[in-house]
Formats: structure tokens, sequence, C-alpha cells
């Protein structure tokens, strides 16, 4: 059970970082290359907040997400001015990964503890945290995705020339987009470091955000629970497959090509998981409607 | 029609560059409140560089526009603050979304929700089709209806000046038709200002009251629409009245 009760803690923590990515790749289309970054500076911050602070668990989570947030500002501002390609952004964003981590490897303040890492962090995350969280940031994100901003996210991916003729600022709106998805991985962060009550800089590699973008892409652009629930396959299928030893990395690249292949936008593009539930609610509530009008009638 | 002299637009003395090429040479022209002017000329003539500039999507290199008495301001996404409003050429529809939500977003500086309604009821009014189509994505719209979305988004923030780059692009002739009669719709009902870019000189200059014909970067003629379409060079060059006669548009 403590083997499962773990990948589903991991995965829960990849689906809280992928609700944040999901509104800047998904939606408005900006490819990061560096959100594990963002994870490294929410999880420092709120594992120095419980640890030296002792500051309650979820406060300083949400410190710690709002720390990543403000800082995606130093790579935001200068890259998504005027009129920079997207490239442009996602080449600053591997720059800044591995920027954030070597200088975390370099900061030798006690507090935390240079390439050696903090260890000793309060081991406040459990399964119920970690759906409790995922639950919430799934929510949250569709209703951000679903709100004015996030039509205005998909309007800029479609046509950005045209959203910014009709009146939408551009830079303003990129940048919303950049601090909601360093603020989730900042928060995924800080689950991680609670999780394994330690943690080195390297952990936050260029691999963990190739894993995040991964997710996103198969999981289906323009959908929330699509890349929620790509990542969940995504962290389950490694170990699903461990029996097959040395051949499981070959499967895992194989299922992704076929993914891609077969569904180029992504598992669920355009779509979310619960919508046929809606509807099939909506249409006996309109049922349900009509006897009641035609008894009145 | 002679129109109220109240300027609307002053270009003067234009200069626009594309890298190291010169689009627009030294182009100088007005519009007044609420006349329809019509852009005429071949393709690379400028026309839509021009449209750009005025929208603030392209950077000018030196002269001077002032819209309303006043300079342009420095953003694009303050032009329609201002009341300048580009539909752009192609269309460029948000696929993904719904009809009624790409006019939403037309409306996107409008804080007012009453306002915004009163709006998308006129949008509908001027085109039923839309309104048939709400719930639609935009990308499985007809040539047509997405063109009538593009104008329609545009029309939500209700701008003083209205400008079409080449709005008869891929449309079937009994559709462009139709378009045009809007254009005419929207200009009297709301006595929006519109410079239109087209390559269908006859229905263009029908339309509007005053026509600007360009030729590589430059002014090259201006006059009332009725005068350029008597005009027997344009006839010959733009409508297509040429020796062999005239062939059908």
């Amino acid at each position: 059970m403590g083997y499962l009760e773990g990948i589903a803690i991991s995965a829960s923590i990849n689906i809280v970082c992928i609700c944040g990515l999901v509104i800047l790749t998904g939606y408005i289309g900006l490819f990061s290359m560096g959100h594990a970054s963002f994870m490294c500076i929410g999880a420092y911050a709120a594992a120095i907040l419980t640890k030296y602070y002792s500051f309650p668990f979820i406060i300083a989570l949400l410190i710690g997400g709002a720390i990543a947030a403000l800082s995606s500002l130093i790579i935001g501002v200068p890259t998504l001015r005027g009129k920079m390609s997207a490239d442009c952004f996602a080449i600053a964003t591997l720059g800044f990964g591995e920027a954030v981590r070597i200088i975390m490897s370099n900061i030798s303040h006690p507090y935390f503890g240079g390439a050696r890492g903090m260890s000793g962090i309060p081991a406040y995350m459990n399964l119920g945290w970690a759906l409790a969280l995922a639950f919430v940031s799934i929510v949250l994100t569709l209703n951000y995705a679903r709100s004015q901003h996030g039509k205005l996210a998909l309007a800029i991916r479609d046509h950005q020339d045209a959203s910014e003729l009709i009146g939408i600022n551009i830079f303003r709106e990129k940048i919303k987009c950049l601090m909601y998805s360093a603020f989730f991985c900042g928060i995924g962060g800080g689950m991680m470091a609670h999780y394994y009550t330690y943690m080195v800089p390297n952990v936050f590699n260029a691999t963990i955000s190739n894993n995040l973008l991964t997710s996103v892409v198969l999981g289906g652009v323009s959908s929330v629970t699509g890349p929620a629930m790509g990542t969940a396959i995504l962290t389950f299928l490694p170990e699903v497959l461990r029996f097959l030893s040395n051949w499981r990395l070959a499967i895992y690249g194989l299922v992704m090509v076929l993914i891609m292949r077969m569904r180029p936008e992504g598992l669920l593009a355009h779509k979310e998981i619960h919508q046929p539930i809606v509807q099939l609610v909506r249409f006996i509530r309109s049922r349900t409607v009509r006897s009641t009008d035609s008894g009145r009638g | 029609m002679e129109s109220k002299q109240t300027s609307m637009v002053k270009v003067e003395n234009l200069e626009v560059f594309y890298g190291g090429i010169q689009a627009i040479h030294g182009v100088s022209f007005e519009v007044f409140q609420g006349e329809i002017v019509a852009m005429i000329g071949a393709n690379g003539a400028g026309k839509s560089s021009l449209l750009k500039t005025l929208a603030g999507n392209k950077e000018y290199r030196s002269g001077v526009i002032s819209f309303m008495g006043k300079p342009l301001p420095t953003r694009t996404y303050q032009f329609i603050e201002q009341g300048i409003s580009l539909v752009p050429e192609g269309r460029k529809i948000f696929v993904n979304l719904s009809v009624k939500e790409n006019l939403m977003v037309g409306a996107y500086a409008v804080k007012n929700r009453s306002v915004i309604n009163e709006r998308l009821e006129e949008v509908f009014d001027l085109f039923p089709r839309l309104k048939e189509r709400e719930k639609q994505p935009g990308g499985t719209l007809s040539g047509g209806e997405q063109q009538m979305l593009a104008v329609g988004r545009a029309m939500m923030a209700q701008p003083k000046l209205l400008m079409l780059d080449e709005p008869s692009l891929g449309l079937a002739p009994i559709i462009i038709d139709e378009m045009f009669e809007k254009f005419k719709r929207i200009n009297e009902a709301h006595g929006t200002t519109m410079i239109i870019v087209e390559q269908n000189a006859q229905l263009a200059l029908e339309t509007a009251h005053r026509g600007y014909i360009m030729k590589t970067g430059k002014i090259q003629m201006e006059g009332p629409s009725q005068e350029l379409l008597n005009n027997p060079y344009i006839q010959e060059a733009y409508l297509g009245f040429g020796e062999g006669g005239s062939c059908d548009a």
C-alpha cells in the first residue's frame, strides 16, 4: 500500500504543477523548458518557512507559490515584452531553469545547504493533502480556463496580431499566465519538499521541466483534465512497466510516440473529462424542466 | 456625398519600411468623419501597410499621423480605446472560441455588462447568421460567416474608425455584395468612418464616398468615387474596361 500511495502522491504533485503549465502552454501557447526552477524556488521557500520558522504547512506552500510567481517576473518581463517570439521565451526559460539550479547549489547559507541540499524538512505531506491539493488545483484551473482570462489566452494563441488589434494587452495577459503557472509549480515544489523531507537542487533539473511539458502536450491543448490525466499516466506508466527492467524506458518512449502519432493534439484536446457527465446532468435537467413546463401548460 | 468637413484622420508624409525596403513613400491624405473611403491598388501598392500603420500594428519611420486632432497612442492595444479598429486581412478569427466568445473578446475593453449585451444584439441584428451559429467554434464557420464574425468582433468595440483589409478575399460573389451592403448599413446607422482596402475596385468605389488609388507606395489619384469610376484611366487599369471590351466583375 505504501508503494501505491507513494506513486499517487507523486502523481498528485505532478498534477498540481501541470495545472499551472496547462494555462501557459495549453492555453496561451508558450512553451517553457524551465518550470522546474519555479518548483525549486517554491520548494526552498516553503521548506525554510516550515523548518526554521515553523509556519503552518498550507501557509508555507502558498507563500512558496507566491514567491515562485514573483520570481517568474524576472524571466517574464524581459522575454515577453514587445514582439519577441515564443521561441525566445522557451530558450530563455531553459537558461533560467539551469541558472536557478546552479545558484541554489552555490548558496552557502546554512538554511539552503548549497549542493548538499536541505534535510529534515517536516513530513507534512500525506495522501489526503496530496489529493485535496490536486483536486483544488484542477477546479481552480478549470475555472480560470473557463473565465474571460482563459478566453483571452486562447485568442492570443490563435492570432496574436488580431487580439492586439481588438485591444488586448498581450504582455499583461502573458505575464498573468506565466505567474499563474509559476504559482502552481511553486506549490507543487513545496509539496515535493514536504513529501521527501529532503532535497538537493539537482532534483529540479531539465528532465523535470521536460516531463511537465510532455504531460501537457500529451494530455491535450486547451484542456485541463486532459493534461492532469496525462501526467497521472506518465507517473504510473514507468512503475507499471517496472517488470520489463531495462526495456521500460523504450516502451515508455514508444507509448508516447504512438499517442502523439494517433492524437497529435493530445489525448483530450479541447475537451474535459467531466464534460459527458455535465452534458448528461444538463440533459436530465432540461427534460425535467420541460416536463414541469408541460405540466403547468 | 459631400462629407461634413470634420477631419478624423490626417496623415502627412508617411514613410513605412520593412527592413530596408520602403513600402510607403511620403503618403499624405485625410479622412473625414462619417465617410467611407476606398483604397484601391494592385498587390504591393502599400494599402495593407497603410492600414496596419494606422491601426498601430506596424511602426512608421517618419511622418505625422493625427487622429481626431491628437497623435496616435504608442501601444497597439491602446488604439481600440481611441476608437480605431482594423479587421485584418484573412479575417483572423479565433478558431477555438465559439462565435459568441469571439464577439465577447471583441468587447474586451468594455466593462459594462448591459452595454456589451446591447452591442451583441446589434451585431446579431446585422448578421443574423451569427446568431444561428452562436455556440459553434469560429473555426467551423464558412469563409463568409468568418468575415461577418471578424466585422462583428470589431463592431463590439464600437469604433469611430473601422478599417477593413480586403474584406472580399476568398468569398463567393453573392456574399461579397451582401458584405458591402452591411458596411453601408453600419456607416449609416452608427456614422462609423470607414477605410476599405479592396482589390475589387468596382464594388469598393460603388460603396465608398471617396477613393484613393495607390501605386507602388504612393497615392496616384484621389477623388469622389463617382469621378474615379468614370475616369477612363481607372476604368482601363482597375475596372477591366480595357480595349478588349468589358469583362464581368
